[in-house]
């Protein structure tokens, strides 16, 4: 839906990023070193959005990644894994790829070990790489390229350095439209990584290009049947904290590990699972008691479900998901494919993929665009020539004039306390309006999605008579009527899109 | 090792018969300071890992509050009673003082209840004001009969972190520390620094690793940890415990499981580190309040043996005991030597300690004003109160540790002074031949009194107790107040900060400069109060060691006179009398060396305590 919005308000200038970007690569033909970095941009613009998971060690952001992709392809471990920052790309055919800091690639062998990737540097140095590519047929990589990161507070500071170093580089356009932040609880240095992502990257904006995860949210409630439920609080209340708020959109529980095993669950497991949920109910709680007990106890009565087959279950779906498992089978007629849904659902992925397809895919192009042109900026800056100076005049004036753009840019000022002057319900009602949670219609006006549209129309011109009172309060200050005039031109587009006014 | 009570019983019984209320006081007061000799483990680590439930698994009682959310928010000493108690501390609003925090007896049940915080609040206030500033549960149970104090702290890196400096600065006054971290991960960065720093404050440390029932890969992360401390050359054990299997096995009363939580292992370190820490006190507070007791009864039956088995000795035996006197008198005197040391000591510790306390927040002002001028402050401003509260809080951290290094120094040797002259002062009542001065650094080992003066005996003792109990006791006050001030320093750059973010409006230049302003301020009024604690501190210190030496001196002049007394009634005494009363100072004399002996062996290490450490 932003999309067409951009359409309407840019198309109206007759410019677009897209014109822009060609513009500089024919201004720059001569320069190789400003043309390639004009083409990298030209590309990125027609690349799905990059979603980056970034969290401290062992927050558990390849598992999560795994879960995302659908499939067991990065490597996860008890100890900490990830050391180079890893992207995952949709392509027809799999490849890794070395990308070394010198700007040379080399290609490594694709090699997986019980489906997850061997990835190693082919023999660089650490420090030498500056990323590993993996291209993967996935469906899910289509929607979106998902980048790996090494986990901050990292014993190595070194590694914490390289994710810290791929989030926030210190010059030209962000590597990446999105983030995914994973953390277990609000730790300190998770709010400072998430102030330094904001500062850094995205500028004002990010509290919009960045979702929190509560991952590992089975743990936080000690792995009980009622684990997720604790977590999804301890998330709301997160949600609602100032420094998160500031930084990021929304947060989100997800049992990580459950997410990704449920894809994998084999009858087998399933057999097992409702071997255990069947035992008279003092034996089933009494191995259920600890991991250790589930791993390794005999129990004379099982004969699917053997030590080895448990501890591999304990693995895959987490104490939580065995659980979640055993609980959901005692109840009646649940087959393997339902139960690999329902413990899908309930792992909290769901709310995820739709948050990032919803949330920050329908801002995909602007946050893309808005990516773009700072890049251009970048480089016009860089590789000053007369015509430059008018180029980067007429990106500044297309972020400014795109109001997806501006969107965005308001709703990250509002999180971060702008336009207090207001009250808190028509601060509220400003972040909907400009696409904060969702941008259809219905979504921006707080409606249900099977409102009529008669009732839409009504709402909006409602709205947007509310807010022109504002834009011309002369009480009003000036960040008030800003906000203001902004969301009369969201209501305005919203108004052409349902076709009234 | 053998009960000192009951080795103390039997010398205040000897002290009776021979009617010395005054050594019977002083053994009765040995007895007080042995029983009240806790044990502090402090259970520190980051937030979430799991340290309350541990606390709560070990004594059996939710006690400290456990929640998937809210974090424990202030310190919370759990120790013995008879009955369930429970009481938090509340500190009056407004300036570091050195006012005792008011106490408000809770309901146990609502203990945990009432410190918990929920949300990102950083302190609890009451109604007027005042700031929760620490809790205290009693609990009539067994494994805190000894004396075991349990420390809950609240978790470093969570919500409130300024508290993490406040930790650090607690970390010397506790015998054992724990340090919790959960089996879901390998220790990280972070984690393994407060290992270090454990380390150094504390010699028994252990990392607890929790949550086992709950992680099934907690055996490769007990070996990931084991590896990461031996990169780090960190050495201590580690025990994997499950509080959850712990309570489960307290509710259905299951042998097996509570084996399979591990805790047997978690409390046999406990009982290890008491046993050790009992070690210490015996040999130091005990060993000495006996042996002073037991030299003043010898030097008073040795004068009235000698008096009474040839009367002719009683003018010899009333001289030296007079030059004893004067000694003595010397001691209580303002001039004496022990008394200068002291004085000048503190004095110069005062200008010290300014010193190093401006040094150290210039340090901090001085990156303050870095940070603010390379970028606008009001970006991150709470983020930049957050690191000038915990930066300010670790460099006052630095100062009262430093503070407290230099005062146990100064009390070392004015211990030695004393020492010096208080072994000149006690007769030297030979009963063989003279010693020589080597003898008096010969270790207790040594029992025949034949070689071992009486002065050696007392210096031995001494340098135990007065190097140690007694600074321990002073110090370790010092030490805790560091856990008060950083919190309030907090409370006051909160108050900053509100003023500040009202004004957004403004200019970045004039931004800045508010914000220098304000960081200067602040800083100065930290520097003002905390120099005065500082010197209160100091101050109380100073009183306190005077003090106690006054009255050692007092217990010194007395024992001599009651010498005296015993020597001339020997005098006095005729034939038959004087063969009865031989032959009980005989019996008497046999006595103090068996319970000399017995003191003795009240220190030598037991199998138990040195398998601790």
């Amino acid at each position: 839906m932003s999309v067409r919005v951009d359409e309407t308000t840019a198309g109206t200038r007759g410019t677009t990023a897209e014109d822009l970007l060609r513009e500089a690569a024919h201004l720059y033909a001569d320069d190789p070193a400003a043309s390639e970095a004009v083409e990298r941009l030209r590309r990125r613009l027609q690349e799905p959005l990059r979603v980056a998971l970034a969290g401290r060690i062992k927050a558990g952001k390849s598992t999560l990644l795994n879960a995302i992709v659908g499939e067991e392809l990065a490597p996860t471990d008890t100890g900490e894994c990830t050391r180079i920052v890893t992207w995952y790309r949709h392509g027809e055919v799999p490849d890794v790829t070395v990308r070394l800091r010198d700007g040379t690639a080399a290609r490594q062998p694709v090699r997986r070990v019980r489906g997850r990737l061997q990835l190693d540097t082919g023999g660089h140095d650490l420090r030498e790489v500056a990323r590993i590519e993996v291209t993967w047929p996935s469906p899910a990589l289509t929607r979106m390229t998902v980048i790996d990161t090494p986990g901050l507070a990292s014993l190595s500071t070194e590694v914490s350095e390289r994710t810290t170093e791929a989030l926030t580089p210190e010059l030209g356009a962000p590597e990446v439209d999105a983030v995914v932040y994973l953390m277990r609880h609000l730790h300190t240095s998770d709010a400072e990584l998430l102030e330094a992502f904001r500062e850094a990257t995205v500028g004002d904006a990010s509290a919009v290009g960045t979702l929190a995860v509560l991952s590992r949210a089975d743990e936080i409630g000690g792995g009980r049947i009622d684990a997720m439920v604790s977590a999804s609080d301890v998330a709301r209340r997160y949600a609602h904290d100032p420094r998160v708020r500031a930084m990021a959109l929304d947060v989100l529980p997800v049992a990580g590990l459950l997410a990704e095993g449920a894809h994998a669950l084999r009858q087998v497991d399933f057999d097992a699972l409702r071997e255990i949920a069947m035992l008279p109910p003092a034996r089933r709680e009494s191995l259920l008691a600890s991991a250790d007990r589930f791993g390794t106890q005999s129990v004379d009565e099982l004969e699917v479900a053997s030590p080895a087959l448990r501890a591999e279950l304990l693995a895959r779906l987490g104490f939580y998901g065995v659980r979640l498992a055993s609980a959901l089978l005692r109840g009646p007629g649940l087959d393997a494919t339902a139960l690999a849904k329902e413990l899908s659902r309930r792992s909290g992925l769901g709310p995820l993929t739709s948050a990032l397809t919803t949330q920050l895919g329908q801002r995909a192009g602007a946050l893309k665009t808005r990516s773009a042109l700072a890049g251009l900026e970048q480089v016009l800056a860089e590789h000053p020539r007369d015509e430059a100076a008018d180029l980067a005049e007429r990106a500044d004036a297309l972020r400014a004039g795109d109001h997806a753009i501006t969107e965005l840019e308001w709703a990250a000022r509002l999180r971060r306390g702008a336009a207090g002057a207001l009250e808190d319900v028509l601060r509220t009602e400003a972040e909907r309006l400009l696409g904060m949670h969702g941008s259809a219609p219905s979504e921006r006006l707080g409606l249900a999605p099977s409102a009529s549209r008669e009732k839409q129309l009504d709402a909006a011109m409602a709205a947007s008579e509310r807010w022109r009172w504002v834009a011309a309060d002369p009480l009003s200050d000036r960040e008030s009527v800003g906000l203001a005039l902004s969301a009369v031109r969201s209501l305005d587009a919203l108004l052409l899109q349902l076709g009234g006014s | 090792m053998d009960d000192p009570v009951e080795v103390i019983e039997r010398c205040a019984e000897l002290c009776r018969r021979r009617e010395r209320t005054d050594l019977v006081m002083r053994l009765e007061a040995a007895t007080g300071r042995w029983q009240s000799s806790d044990v502090r483990v402090l259970v520190v680590g980051e937030f979430k890992q799991g340290k309350s439930q541990l606390v709560n698994a070990l004594v059996g009682a939710p006690v400290c509050p456990v929640h998937d959310d809210i974090a424990t928010s202030v310190p919370l000493t759990v120790s013995y009673a008879e009955q369930p108690t429970a009481a938090v501390l509340w500190a009056a609003p407004g300036a570091i003082t050195e006012e005792e925090p008011r106490r408000e007896v809770v309901d146990v049940a609502m203990l945990a209840a009432r410190i918990s915080l929920p949300g990102q609040d950083r302190v609890i206030e009451d109604k007027d004001g005042s700031r929760l500033v620490a809790a205290e549960a009693g609990l009539p149970r067994q494994l805190l009969r000894d004396g075991l104090t349990l420390v809950d702290t609240p978790g470093l890196g969570g919500p409130g972190s300024a508290h993490s400096a406040a930790t650090r600065a607690v970390l010397p006054s506790a015998h054992a520390v724990l340090v919790v971290t959960d089996a879901s991960q390998e220790l990280t960065g972070p984690e393994v620094e407060v290992i270090r720093q454990a380390l150094a404050a504390c010699p028994h440390v252990a990392l607890v690793l929790t949550k086992t029932d709950l992680h099934g890969q907690w055996r490769r992360v007990q070996q990931l940890n084991a590896a990461r401390l031996r990169d780090a050359g960190l050495k201590l054990s580690q025990l994997a415990v499950s509080s959850q299997l712990r309570l489960l096995a307290a509710r259905s009363k299951d042998a097996d499981l509570n084996a399979e939580s591990g805790f047997p292992e978690l409390v046999g370190f406990l009982r290890r580190s008491v046993v050790t820490r009992r070690e210490e006190l015996a040999r130091r507070s005990v060993r000495h309040d006996l042996n002073a007791v037991l030299a003043a009864l010898s030097s008073s039956l040795d004068s009235e043996h000698r008096v009474l088995s040839s009367p002719e000795h009683l003018p010899a035996v009333v001289a030296e005991l007079a030059l004893a006197r004067t000694r003595a008198e010397e001691l209580k005197k303002r001039s004496a030597k022990w008394q200068q040391t002291l004085n000048d000591g503190v004095a110069d510790l005062n200008a010290d300690l300014d010193h190093d306390l401006r040094e150290r927040i210039r340090v901090v002002q001085a990156e303050a004003e870095r940070i603010i001028d390379e970028g606008d402050p009001g970006h991150a401003w709470s983020e930049f109160v957050a690191w000038l509260e915990e930066s300010t809080a670790s460099a006052l951290a630095d100062t009262f540790t430093w503070a407290e290094q230099n005062a146990e120094w100064l009390l070392t040797r004015v211990a030695e002074h004393f020492e010096e002259a208080s072994a000149e002062t006690l007769p030297q009542l030979r009963l063989a031949d003279t010693t020589s001065l080597g003898d008096r650094i010969r270790p207790m080992g040594d029992l025949d009194l034949n070689e071992t003066t009486l002065g050696g005996k007392v210096i031995i003792g001494m340098k135990g107790s007065y190097g140690g109990v007694l600074m321990f006791g002073i110090l370790t006050s010092l030490a805790g107040l560091a856990l008060i001030n950083p919190i309030s320093i907090g409370a006051g750059i909160l108050l900053g900060a509100r003023a500040f973010r009202e004004d957004k409006e403004n200019r970045l230049a004039r931004r800045q400069a508010e914000a220098r302003t304000l960081v200067r301020k602040q800083l100065d009024e930290v520097v003002f109060q905390s120099s005065k604690v500082l010197r209160d501190r100091l101050r109380h210190t100073q009183r306190q060691v005077r003090d106690h030496y006054a009255a050692t001196a007092e217990d010194l002049l007395r024992s001599i006179g009651e010498s005296v007394a015993s020597a001339q009634g020997a005098a006095k005494a005729d034939e038959k009398q004087r063969i009865t009363r031989l032959a009980a100072i005989a019996t008497d004399r046999t006595t103090v060396i068996r319970l000399r002996r017995e003191v003795d062996t009240l220190g030598a290490p037991t199998a138990a305590a040195q398998a601790a450490s």
